[in-house]
């Protein structure tokens, strides 16, 4: 399977790659280089999981929604299997399924003024939803 | 092989480069506004789905052609499209993307605005199809060459944009 972990953000999709696959995303130079590589290529492969599953980072800017309907229309025309995640709704998805508008607000627009202060924080929360998605069986 | 033509709103010119490849159009000479017209998903792709590829049907050799908006990503979303199909395994010997947004004219950009943006569907139609029909030379020329690229062994991948010299090409 193919995970694609996409954002608007630069460095959501990286940190969340990071964490699946196990990377330090402590050293400076990892977002650095990362959104050097990214500015002129939005889907980026990351690389593979322990369970063979390949992982790429993606950024879209304001184009969310056509990148993920080209993608999974792809995956389906070659029979790949694939699945997107948009990092700041799996930041904010309750365990009842639900998620807040406002926390998802917060997510999505308060590290773009916080700047890289807010990084551990959120790696912190995301480490928490990808452990709790493994639980729950979904890679 | 799949051979996948883009554009802008996945609406005019992807659809017509398309049909002419699967021999919905003829390409021996200019199609009428009625053949414009009765084409599946001429000018009907709706805007929230344009991103999603559209399969327009099989042409002579047995390749599949589909057709596929982009909006104003298309260098972006090709390479996109090119890395992660890459990961998934798929040789670029199996499909090409084919740009064929830089044939469309003023007049066939003006139609699609009115057409989809300002809700003047039929007006907006009417003009696509007359811009299309003063450009229909371009999008023949098009086919003919992918399809003498296949027939000698093309081994697929990102077609950049299409010939056209008069022609201004947005990126």
């Amino acid at each position: 399977m193919i995970i694609v972990y996409h954002s608007a953000r630069f460095y959501l999709p990286l940190l969340a790659c990071a964490l699946h696959l196990g990377l330090s995303y402590e050293a400076e130079d990892f977002f650095r280089a990362g959104w050097a590589e990214e500015t002129g290529k939005p889907l980026r492969v990351m690389g593979r999981d322990d369970g063979g599953n390949i992982v790429c980072s993606l950024i879209h800017g304001r184009h969310g929604g056509l990148y993920k309907r080209a993608l999974e229309g792809a995956a389906d025309v070659f029979e790949l299997s694939c699945r997107c995640i948009r990092v700041e709704d799996l930041l904010t998805v309750r365990r009842t399924g639900r998620n807040l508008a406002l926390s998802r607000l917060i997510a999505c627009h308060l590290p773009h003024f916080l700047g890289p202060a807010q990084r551990r924080a959120i790696a912190r929360a995301l480490d928490r939803q990808l452990k709790r998605q493994r639980e729950e069986g979904r890679p | 092989m799949k051979i996948i033509y883009y554009c802008f709103a996945g609406a005019h010119a992807s659809v017509v480069a398309a049909a002419i490849h699967c021999g919905r159009l003829p390409a021996e000479r200019v199609p009428t506004s009625e053949e414009f017209a009765r084409l599946p998903y001429y000018d009907r792709t709706p805007p929230e789905l344009v991103g999603r590829p559209y399969f327009m049907g099989p042409d002579e050799f047995g390749n599949s052609i589909y057709f596929i908006g982009f909006w104003s990503q298309r260098r972006q979303l090709a390479d996109a499209l090119t890395t992660f199909l890459a990961a998934g395994g798929i040789p670029r010997s199996e499909y090409i993307l084919q740009d064929a947004f830089p044939l469309i004219n003023f007049s066939t950009k003006l139609g699609g605005l009115l057409s989809k943006r300002y809700r003047l569907t039929g007006f907006g139609r009417r003009i696509t199809i007359w811009g299309l029909q003063r450009q229909y030379p371009q999008f023949v020329a098009l086919v003919t060459d992918l399809k003498q690229r296949l027939a000698s062994g093309f081994c697929g991948g990102t077609a950049g944009p299409a010939g056209n010299p008069g022609e201004k090409r947005n990126t």
